[in-house]
């Protein structure tokens, strides 16, 4: 009995044992992710949509990247962080590993699924242009990564660590993609509606893409008009042959979306500030030869100063330590003559009845505040009994001063404010804009520089630059003034007029009047425009290429800092300041008091580091990436197509 | 089974945004058992040999449920509603579910008492490893000694116990579900047109098990009627094949991958003495308690190619575990020196022009230290008389090194302390040479202005400055805690129907006996993520508490 009670047990035993092992044929099942996907269940224009749609930057992104960065170093705001040297590893950090790269994944993500669905023929008619709209999207995202970094990978998105090409690799390798997807795109495919959703910019218009392809080609082709002049020409003449983006309708342009998102504004954050910057001041001061009275309404006409008018001078209070043409001098009215879109982009100071005057941040007052005071002595209080201060009304005055480090003079100065300096308007600022990546006025301005060089393109130089400013006055609403300013020989404070028959070049010094800001007596001062070194030794201002890239870069703001970067390293233009140098800058000690009234190359920023991590964590790939930088991995290492001295 | 709700409601008037944020989620977990053990034991089975064993089974089955979702900013500020946003509310979704079958036994033999030996092994199925690599078996054994009883000690003499003890264990561990395939996944943009993207951590068919081994011997011996006791132990335990996401080059379709990596290496020692200086049951009792430890953590080996990866640290200072070194060294960039051995002036800081530490050139990093303590060591006493008792630890950890982000910033600010000599900021001149324009080095004469030189530190040669200025000895020691409690006299509770009531009061990490940080605790911590503490960049401090209790049994 015991026995059998004993096997009996056993048998129990071995039973649920058994019972055991059987519950494990579902192990494979239960281990798929059921949110998961297949590659048939996915389409290629839902990669290329999210490709597109991160790449609009969201808030916490478009902060550091188009702001601190980018608006920046392209000289369209008043930002210490680039042009004193200075990038912020997180910030690099993040652009780098959580966002550029995954705009970079999924737009190749769309490339080899539509590859792989073209394999097995489980293709829809689109399959195959949508693949081409890919490839032109990924151009523009490898210009932007490389314009930014310098070497970036071809061959990367493999599933291991890339190897990383040179500059010019792949800048070579994106004309070719270009070239091919451009060609490729079959223009008599009919889309399904819905599909047209799915891409943000032009609804899968595949004429579209074709001339943003084309005229993105002429971009990249240009920006190696110094180092590879023979192939920048070839690419240059192959893609102006084609269809180009050449009217506002063609815009390569998104729409923005409130509240918080990749598609909210970029310039939206309230902190912000969005200033003139004294680069962008310099060249539309008497530009054009168009009034401000022609252009502002008659109760404001009274704030105008005359012609030849530099300021009030307060010698303790603003520096003098840069070669900012401007710097020095408070400018306590309006300009006379100024070029007409800089009141459309600025409203005035103090100017609170305009409706797109920007009241930013909305938890201060600091945006309304006009009056603010110069220090003398010690600032005035209760305490020390002083009431020596200089008090000063900003309200319809327009000034840009110049950024770096004031020292001293910065801690006497209390003017600088959102208040008190024109900053950009609430159209830019409230996410109810369309984010331009190409404008037509570009393509028209690289037809005016090809034509300069002797390239063969469709236009002659002038009247692609006369078109150029003519689709820019329509962005900015100025169209009735155009014709008075395309013919101006007025010089603006860097030298260069608009007339493109007119190109005398500035004399050497103006006499301009000034006020003593300390004991009110008038005085004359001898202007000098200056010398932007960087460009033919600094002899020339006013010649057809200072012409074009100044128009350029008015037209291209606020939306293409990046751009202006861009043609700045290329060319050394136009005239960028230098930073003030009161106390030393600690992250670009190659400038100081005795060179600051120089330009030089050593000076600018050139790219962004690779974030710590990249070298901390792969060495190895690191070191292959710094040796196709053929320099070192810093700030200042001037990318191949750049200036390099 | 648990179910985790979160809301987070931001309320509006704050820069951040106007109107205020609204998010929800709601998770739940649930885990399942199913056990079947079976033992025995019998003594004396030959001679004075005892065996005892368990047999068993198990089955496991987790699963994890979850949904999330968020209104992003509000339309009506501080309605806190899904539906209020100015956007359509994005939802989320997440789901787990993994099973592990097991089966386990050991046995046990033991010899009068005195010898004992005793197995383990343990094998697991698993639904998250790939077939081929389902199952994985952990054994293990362990031994002890207790000597003591070959000499008959008695209860008086001077030698009460002693024991010599080992083992050797090793314990597997599964993967998370859903890592062994890249998928794609379909989503949705603010637009509400779909989007689709992959997964960014590279997975892998191949993965296997973890494995850590683990080998201990320790002895244990009490003296003096058990008034005296020693314990010491000795450890080594090895992650093999611990299961890591290895950073990629995120331009390779992801931005990491998961491996089994090397081996990983904690090797260490403790020991611990505790005495009982006084011992009387109602008169006074002191009891005293000393505890030295000491670990090294090394990696012995990675992956592949993999030489280190970081842990920690920003920009030019980074908190790395290199394959063949310890874990946590800390790398930087250094001032720049005379290196030339033969010089006069070799070992001394280069300055430049205008007197200011120059950094090494080409803003090279070295290693700065390494942030692993040398020894850990804790003392605790504790006094009692009658109804009342008082203890208090002190506890020191001595040697290791760590980064101060704090120092630097405050020095940059000018707000901290050491940038103020005898109550002025003088001009002074930096001790070091500088390069008089052939090559040669002289002494430095020129005078720097405070603001100068420390804004040059904190700013030359990354967006930390230059970080050999800012490293600095991390041994601390620290009164942890102080405790006083007493004890309700029984005869006042006679008739409450409460058994004992216990008060007491206690105060936590109550004085910082010396520290190299001018004042920062080197343990607050720059992130809770990350195992690298030799980085500290404005953390909040570390909190001082007073507890008060009662205790009541009933």
């Amino acid at each position: 009995m015991k026995k059998e009670r004993f096997l009996k047990r056993i048998g129990l035993y071995i039973g649920s044992f058994a019972l055991l092992f059987s519950c494990a044929d579902d192990f494979d099942e239960i281990n798929i992710d059921p949110q998961a996907a297949n590659v048939d269940q996915v389409q290629v224009e839902y990669f290329i949509n999210a490709s597109i749609g991160a790449a609009q930057q969201n808030p916490h992104i478009a902060e550091r990247v188009f702001i601190l960065y980018w608006k920046a170093a392209g000289r369209m705001d008043r930002i210490n962080t680039l042009p004193i040297g200075v990038a912020n590893d997180s910030w690099s950090t993040d652009y780098y590993n959580d966002y550029i790269s995954t705009w970079l994944r999924n737009i190749n993500t769309a490339i080899t699924v539509a590859d792989e669905k073209i394999a097995k023929d489980n293709i829809r008619e689109y399959t195959a242009n949508l693949k081409q709209v890919a490839r032109i999207w990924r151009a523009y995202l490898m210009s932007e990564m490389a314009d930014n970094f310098g070497p970036i990978p071809i061959n990367g998105f493999q599933g291991v660590n890339p190897e990383y090409d040179s500059v010019k690799d792949v800048y070579y390798y994106i004309l070719q993609e270009l070239k091919e997807a451009t060609a490729a795109l079959d223009l008599d495919v009919l889309n399904p509606g819905p599909l047209a959703a799915l891409d943000p910019v032009y609804g899968y218009n595949y004429e579209k893409w074709q001339k943003y392809g084309n005229s993105l080609r002429m971009r990249l082709a240009m920006r190696l008009s110094e180092v590879d002049p023979g192939k920048a020409q070839q690419e240059f003449e192959d893609a102006a042959s084609g269809p180009i983006l050449a009217t506002a309708d063609d815009n390569f342009k998104v729409a923005e979306l409130g509240g918080w998102n990749d598609y909210t504004g970029v310039m939206t954050r309230e902190w912000n500030n969005q200033y003139l910057s004294p680069t962008l001041n310099n060249l539309m001061i008497g530009l054009g030869g168009v009034s401000s009275a022609e252009v502002l309404p008659a109760d404001e006409h009274s704030k105008i100063k005359a012609a030849n008018y530099i300021g009030l001078k307060f010698e303790d209070h603003f520096t003098s330590l840069t070669n900012d043409p401007s710097a020095g001098f408070w400018f306590d009215g309006l300009h006379e003559k100024i070029d007409p879109r800089a009141y459309n982009l600025f409203p005035i100071p103090g100017n609170t009845g305009d409706t797109d005057f920007n009241k930013f941040p909305s938890w201060n007052t600091a945006a309304t505040t006009t009056s603010r005071s110069l220090i003398l002595g010690e600032e005035d209080n209760d305490s020390n009994g002083e009431t020596n201060d200089i008090l000063i009304d900003a309200s319809f005055s327009w000034n840009a001063p110049a950024i770096g480090v004031w020292g001293e003079k910065g801690s006497r100065n209390r003017m600088l404010f959102p208040g008190t300096l024109p900053r950009l308007g609430n159209k830019f600022r409230s996410s109810s804009a369309q984010r331009i990546f190409f404008a037509s006025w570009e393509s028209h301005f690289l037809i005016a520089e090809a034509a300069i060089r002797g390239w063969n393109v469709p236009m002659s130089g002038q009247a692609a630059y006369e078109q150029g400013i003519a689709e820019s006055f329509s962005y900015n609403n100025m169209s009735q003034h155009l014709s008075t300013y395309v013919s101006s020989q007025d010089y603006n404070r860097s030298g260069t007029s608009v007339s493109w028959n007119h190109t005398t070049e500035p004399p050497a010094s103006v006499t301009m009047n000034y006020i003593n800001g300390y004991n009110g007596n008038p005085g004359t001062t001898s202007f000098t425009y200056p010398k932007n070194n960087i460009y033919m030794g600094g002899s020339v201002n006013n010649d057809l290429l200072n012409k074009i890239i100044t128009q350029k870069f008015i037209s291209q703001t606020p939306w293409l800092p990046l751009e202006t970067w861009s043609d700045h390293r290329r060319l050394g233009l136009p005239f960028f300041e230098n930073p003030a140098v009161e106390v030393p800058l600690p992250e670009m000690p190659q400038l100081n008091p005795g060179n600051v009234m120089t330009n030089s190359v050593g000076v600018f920023p050139q790219r962004l580091k690779f974030p710590s991590g990249f070298s901390n964590n792969l060495p190895t790939q690191y070191a292959q990436a710094v040796g196709a930088l053929e320099g070192e991995d810093t700030v200042f290492t001037p990318l191949w197509w750049a200036k390099q001295n | 089974m648990y179910t985790n709700n979160a809301e987070a409601k931001q309320f509006s008037g704050s820069p951040l945004s106007p109107n205020g944020r609204y998010s929800l989620s709601k998770d739940v977990f649930i885990e399942e058992n199913y056990m079947a053990l079976v033992n025995g034991s019998k003594s004396d089975i030959v001679g004075k040999l005892g065996v005892s064993f368990t047999a068993g089974a198990q089955l496991m089955q987790q699963r994890r449920d979850g949904i999330n979702s968020n209104a992003g900013e509000l339309e009506v500020p501080n309605l806190f509603s899904l539906n209020n946003g100015v956007n359509q509310a994005s939802v989320g979704q997440s789901f787990a579910e993994r099973k592990i079958n097991s089966v386990f036994g050991s046995v046990g033999f033991d010899y009068d008492g005195i010898l004992f030996v005793d197995f383990t092994g343990r094998n697991d199925w698993t639904s998250t490893l790939s077939p081929e690599n389902r199952s994985f078996f952990y054994p293990s054994v362990n031994g002890s000694f207790v000597f003591s009883e070959l000499f008959n000690t008695s209860a008086d003499g001077w030698f009460n116990f002693g024991k010599i003890r080992a083992s050797y264990a090793t314990v597997g561990n599964d993967l998370q579900p859903y890592q062994l395939e890249n998928v794609f996944f379909i989503g949705n943009d603010p637009n509400n047109n779909t989007t689709a993207g992959t997964n960014s951590t590279l997975n892998d068919r191949n993965l296997v098990n973890e494995l850590i081994k683990s080998a201990e011997m320790g002895f244990e011996a009490r003296f003096f009627d058990n008034r005296l006791s020693l314990d010491a132990a000795w450890y080594r335990t090895n992650a093999t094949n611990q299961l890591l996401a290895i950073p990629l080059d995120p331009l390779s379709g992801f931005n990491s991958r998961r491996v089994n990596a090397g081996d990983i290496e904690n090797e260490g020692f403790e020991i611990t003495l505790n005495a009982d200086i006084f011992r009387n049951q109602n008169g006074f009792s002191w009891n005293t308690n000393v505890n030295f430890a000491r670990n090294r953590n090394r990696i012995n080996s990675l992956i592949d190619d993999v030489t280190q990866f970081q842990l920690g640290g920003f920009d030019n200072v980074a908190v790395l575990a290199p394959v063949g070194g310890l874990y946590g060294e800390i790398w930087g960039t250094t001032f720049r020196r005379v290196e030339d051995e033969a010089s006069p002036n070799f070992g001394q800081i280069i300055v430049d022009g205008d007197g200011l530490p120059l950094a090494a050139e080409g803003n090279v990093a070295s290693r700065l230290g390494n942030q692993q303590p040398d020894a850990l060591i804790g003392w605790s006493n504790t006094f009692a008389y009658k109804n009342w008792s008082l203890g208090f630890l002190v506890d020191a950890s001595l040697g290791g090194d760590i980064f101060s982000g704090t120092n630097r910033f405050l020095q940059r600010s000018g707000n901290a302390a050491v940038t103020v000599i005898d109550g002025d900021r003088a001009d002074f001149i930096v001790d070091g040479v500088t390069d008089d324009g052939t090559g040669n080095f002289v002494t430095n004469t020129t005078t720097v202005a405070p603001q100068e030189y420390w804004t040059a530190l904190a700013n030359r040669s990354g967006n930390l400055g230059i970080a050999e200025a800012f490293i600095y000895d991390a041994t601390h020691v620290r009164l942890r805690n102080v405790s006083i409690n007493y004890n309700l006299n029984p005869k006042w509770l006679k008739n409450t129907g409460i058994q004992s009531a216990k008060f007491g009061l206690s105060a936590n990490n109550v004085w910082m006996i010396t520290s190299n940080l001018n004042g920062v605790d080197p343990e607050s911590v720059f992130a809770t993520r990350s195992n690298a503490t030799g980085f500290e960049n404005l953390s909040p401090p570390t909190v001082r508490s007073l507890f008060f209790n009662v205790s009541l049994s009933l």
